[in-house]
């Protein structure tokens, strides 16, 4: 029984450590990854057999598949157990041979170990990350504010600005920002802008996007009114059969049906959006800021609109391992760039 | 000085088109004076080239290499130095020739993307720009290198024209396409996926986002990890060795055009 435990542990040594396993799992992530750039990750197909395919095979969510799972535990497993063979080798030159066994040949092997050093610990970080940080988006409009998961901090929005070249092009976009302690009192004020992420205590704040929340009066045939707060590609339903689409922002709006309109610059000059009627009647409608229209007994106002700033908020522990991961990949290039495996040319 | 930069941008072009046009009377004819003009036509065109490029940096305020205009006259810029630099040092004319070719393209669909001097977006304005643009580009500028070399074992191999004898032999173009892989690789992970990752952290809170471009960018350097161990391991060279080379900057073409045209992702900035 011991003999045949030992057999097995032999050969799953031997299977592991081997660089035809590399090589076939090499081979096996491209093709996988090629095809799962080719199917839209999460989205619905449009043919049922296909998407029923799709599902059973965890291939519209490929990195969240056991296929991609496995995948990377046979990475990981060839890649630390092949290094460690490979690292043993080299510390056994090193205790026979002492400095003679410094070579070109042996740094260009450790440099090579150190490759698959940092590409172990990139896996291990991300497998940290998975289970212990968090990431998720919260919009923020001016004046509100956002209690960090931790309880810890508050984040409140004084101001959003959105900033326009002399073309009127988006030149940036930022948020000032208060970050507010449980007692209500404010710790400090910072501006968050893209590329710059802002740390509060064990989260980092990130700018990530923005966009345009739009107030509109609904006054209902009973002459029942409310106000709704919407956005872009919301929709609102009106009655059974109708729903009433935000389909489309213009900030300066061009003029026409909708279908012909554009906008003339990023400015908000002519604040217009464009509605459409789904269900028995599709219609489409062009409101203008301050105006109202009727649709079945509805009357709809487009009241005033605000920015409202996307920020990306996450927790990552594993940061540091990843950038420690980068740094040990870095130093490994750098040493096989500089001392290749030499074939000579001329 | 938009104006002189657009000069000098096609003055390199015409410089690139008239040496690979000499290159390839060169390498047909079996006429070494042509190569010999070919390589000062491309020098010329090349430091016309990287004026231009300085031109447009000083213009517009940060390194142009933004969008596809600016991305493409850099990776152009990078190829045709790879193919002087080949033609000088190496004295490999004919892998000078189709890497000078592989330049003009380059710079061709450059010339047909719009060229206006536009703010850039706010996710691109980062120091990271630098870093990680370049280099991935430069590590595709070897790439283009190994591509040309493994071509020509592959014709060498299934053509027998005068002109094709005449080109270095098998064995030789064999070890250039494996020596380019090897400047390459280094080069482009770390440009490409390292600082890439490290910037994506900065930039949007994740060093892998699985985006298109990333995912690509990672089946590259699979394809050329996998042609270093397969060369490794199973002493892999010829047309094997060479058909990978081919591969591998079809990847990368498709990495950069493709992806940009057909896959949408966080890296559609054009």
């Amino acid at each position: 029984m011991q003999q045949k435990i030992n057999k097995i542990i032999l050969n799953l040594w031997g299977f592991f450590t081997s660089m035809t396993t590399a090589i076939y799992i090499l081979g096996g992530a491209i093709l996988l990854f090629i095809i799962s750039t080719l199917i839209p990750q999460g989205a619905f197909m449009e043919w049922p057999m296909m998407h029923k395919t799709l599902v059973f095979l965890q291939l519209e969510q490929f990195y969240n598949s056991n296929i991609f799972y496995c995948l990377m535990l046979l990475l990981f497993l060839n890649i630390s157990l092949c290094s460690s063979k490979h690292i043993l080798l080299l510390i056994k030159r090193i205790l026979r041979e002492g400095k003679a066994a410094i070579s070109k040949s042996f740094i260009r092997s450790a440099g090579i170990q150190l490759i698959h050093l940092g590409i172990l610990l990139v896996l291990i970080a991300s497998l940290a990350k998975h289970f212990t940080g968090e990431d998720f988006n919260v919009s923020l409009s001016e004046g509100s504010i956002y209690t960090l998961p931790d309880q810890d901090n508050n984040i409140h929005l004084n101001h959003f600005s959105i900033l326009l070249d002399k073309n009127k092009d988006l030149k940036n976009f930022e948020s000032d920002l208060s970050i507010i302690n449980k007692q209500g009192q404010e710790i400090s004020r910072k501006k968050l802008s893209v590329n710059h992420p802002l740390k509060v205590g064990n989260y980092l704040l990130y700018q990530s996007y923005y966009g345009k929340d739009f107030i509109l009066t609904l006054t209902t045939p009973q002459q029942v009114t409310k106000e709704i707060k919407t956005q872009e590609n919301q929709t609102i339903q009106l009655t059974s059969e109708n729903r009433l689409l935000i389909y489309q922002y213009f900030p300066d709006f061009s003029g026409g049906s909708g279908f012909d309109s554009t906008s003339l610059s990023n400015e908000d000059n002519n604040p217009t959006l464009w509605l459409i009627i789904k269900g028995e009647k599709p219609q489409s409608i062009i409101l203008s800021l301050g105006k109202k229209v009727e649709i079945d007994g509805f009357s709809i106002e487009f009241n005033r609109f605000q920015n409202y700033s996307g920020l990306k908020v996450v927790r990552d522990p594993s940061a540091h391992w990843m950038l420690t991961a980068m740094l040990i990949l870095s130093i490994g290039f750098m040493i096989i760039f500089y001392i290749p495996k030499r074939e000579e040319i001329l | 000085m938009t104006i002189l930069h657009s000069q000098l941008f096609y003055l390199a072009f015409i410089g690139y088109l008239i040496a690979s046009f000499l290159y390839s009377f060169g390498a047909l004819l079996d006429t070494p004076n042509m190569s010999k003009w070919a390589f000062r036509i491309g020098l010329i065109g090349w430091i016309a080239h990287t004026a231009a490029i300085i031109l447009r940096w000083l213009d517009s305020g940060f390194i142009p290499v933004s969008n596809m205009y600016e991305s493409l006259s850099f990776f152009a810029w990078a190829i045709v130095a790879g193919a002087l630099w080949v033609d000088r040092k190496m004295k490999f004319p004919a892998i000078a020739w189709l890497t000078m070719i592989v330049g003009v393209v380059m710079i061709g669909i450059a010339s047909l993307m719009p060229s206006t001097i536009k703010s850039l977006a706010p996710a691109l304005q980062s120091h990271w720009l630098k870093l990680h643009v370049t280099f991935a580009f430069l590590g595709d500028a070897a790439f283009a290198i190994a591509f040309v070399a493994g071509l020509l074992f592959l014709l060498k191999q299934y053509f027998s024209f005068a002109w094709v004898k005449r080109l270095p032999e098998a064995d030789k173009l064999d070890k250039i396409s494996y020596r380019f892989i090897c400047i390459g690789l280094p080069i482009f992970t770390i440009g490409a996926l390292i600082f890439g990752a490290i910037w994506a952290y900065y930039a949007w809170g994740s060093y892998w986002s699985w985006d298109p471009k990333e995912t690509w960018a990672l089946i590259t350097f699979l394809i050329y990890a996998l042609y270093l161990h397969l060369r490794f391991k199973k002493g892999m060279t010829g047309k094997i060795s060479a058909w990978f080379a081919v591969l591998g900057f079809m990847l990368v073409i498709f990495t950069y055009f493709g992806v940009n045209f057909l896959l949408a992702g966080l890296h559609s900035y054009n």
